[in-house]
Order: C-alpha cells, then structure tokens, then sequence
C-alpha cells in the first residue's frame, strides 16, 4: 500500500481546492479549539469498498450561507433547496477525496448519498482502531470542519 | 434548430450550473428530472437529443438509468456526470456501452467538448 501519509494529505488539499473553484472562497485552516462555538449544521456521507470512511461535515450559519451564496453565484436559494446544494457540497469535495484514493492506492470505493442533518448531531461513534482526521477552517466569522474516520478493508472491492 | 438535452440530476446546484453553460452555446434544456424514475418517464415524452445524466442519485442510480434507457432507445445519447470519476468508474460506465464521463465540479469547456463529442459520435 501506498504510504500512508500521501493518503492523509489528500483530504485538506481536495477541501481546499473543491471549496475554492465551487464557491469562491479560500479557507484558511485553523485550530480545531476556535470551531467550538454556536450551534452547528452537519452533513454527512459514507464510504464503501477498500476506502471505508464515514465523513462528517460541520459548519456554522455564516459558513453555511458563505458556501451556498458562492455556489449560487450570490444571494440565496429557495429555503427548500439550501440544503440541496450542501449535500452537492459535500459530494463533490467527498467525491474527489475518493477518487484521489482510489487512484493512489489502486483501490475501488464508492460514496453514499449525502445525508443533511441540520442541527441534529449524527455520531457515528468512535472506532479507536480506525484512521482519524479532523480539518478546521474560517473564512472571515464562518467555521467550517471535516471529521473524517477511516480504515482499509481489504477485501473492501469485493463486496461493491 | 438548437440540440435538445434532458438534465438527470438530483441537485438544483448542478441544473443550473448545466443550463447556464449550454444555453448560451448552442442547446437547450427541454426537461429536468431530479432522479432515476422521472429520468425514465421524461425520456419517453420530450425524446432529447441528449441526456447528461449523475451517477450518484437517489433510487435508481446514473448507471441503471443509463441502461434502462438504453434497452428503451439504443440509441440513445448520454454523456455521465459523477463526483467520484476515476478508473473503476469509468470502466462500470463503458461496461454498460457509455463513452463518455466527466468530473464535478463541472467546467465549461470540458462540458461543451464533451457534449460536441457526444453528439456527432455517441
């Protein structure tokens, strides 16, 4: 397998450069202690396959409608449609953190649909064995994090 | 006379994006469906000349939808749309006679070469 370092690197890189050509804005990565704030709004997907991930995204308000209003190309989408474009957020950064790995470590893995919970916190419970990466970053009051836990299976490709 | 499309995708984000890209170059969009099963049905009313069509969707996914449509109209021409674009997936999209995938996020030039390709050889 491929070292396990090239693979830790890909999330930040994909979030940085996804959020930028979508939305127009550049993060600025930050320390996780100044994401602890308000309440937040998440998002979440899942991995199948050799990559076998669950990933969580978390974001205040200002960053909510920060990423939708850049997406949209100013304003605002119907109120129905906001978390629409979220979930599109999140699978397409999600998206081509899988293919990258899929690439690097010739492997097979797919993506679930997104799921938007809103203010509702869906743990996924901590697996002390698996593979953990948080990534926390601000534009001007917004804070955005992934949570990303994950692990190799590998005999992940077989069952897809 | 303007190449007609059909967009299957279950995101707002991307139908737009698609509309303001090829309207003004040439096409236009004569239906949206938000999934599957209203991609099937659309299909058989409107006859778009072409379908760009998402993998990842609720229900039914990009890659039945392509083959139910393509035992409906062999002819059909479909250009993939996916988040996830790499060589498995591209491989699953040939194994059911489609040539043509390309990456979210969409550019513009990518999309309009792909839809020229499409439509003189798909």
């Amino acid at each position: 397998m491929e070292d396990i370092r090239d693979i830790l690197r890909i999330p930040n890189r994909e979030v940085l450069s996804v959020t930028k050509v979508l939305t127009g804005l550049e993060l600025e990565k930050t320390d996780s202690n100044h994401c602890t704030k308000e309440k937040v709004l998440t998002v979440m997907i899942h991995t199948r396959g050799f990559f076998l991930a669950n990933i969580k995204c978390e974001m205040d308000r200002d960053m909510f409608d920060r990423i939708i209003s850049g997406m949209y190309g100013g304003g605002m989408p119907p109120d129905d449609e906001q978390p629409l474009y979220m979930n599109e957020y999140m699978n397409i950064v999600c998206g081509r953190i899988v293919s990258k790995v899929n690439a690097l470590t010739n492997s097979v893995s797919k993506l679930s649909i997104p799921e938007y919970f809103g203010e509702n916190d869906p743990d996924f419970g901590r697996d002390e064995q698996a593979y953990h990466i948080l990534l926390a970053y601000r534009h001007g009051q917004g804070f955005l994090r992934f949570i990303i836990q994950f692990e190799f299976q590998q005999n992940g490709g077989e069952d897809i | 006379m303007s190449t007609t499309i059909m967009v299957v995708d279950d995101s707002p984000f991307a139908s737009k994006q698609i509309k303001d890209i090829v309207e003004d170059n040439g096409y236009e969009v004569i239906a949206y469906a938000k999934d599957g099963e209203e991609a099937i049905e659309l299909y058989k009313e409107q006859k778009p000349d072409i379908v760009i069509l998402d993998i990842i969707m609720p229900g039914i996914n990009g890659l039945e939808t392509a083959e139910i449509l393509k035992k409906q109209d062999p002819e059909v021409k479909i250009l993939m749309l996916s988040s996830l674009c790499d060589s498995g997936t591209m491989d699953e999209v040939k194994s059911i006679g489609v040539k043509h995938l390309i990456p979210k996020p969409l550019e513009a030039d990518v999309l309009l070469a792909s839809l020229e390709m499409v439509s003189k050889f798909a």
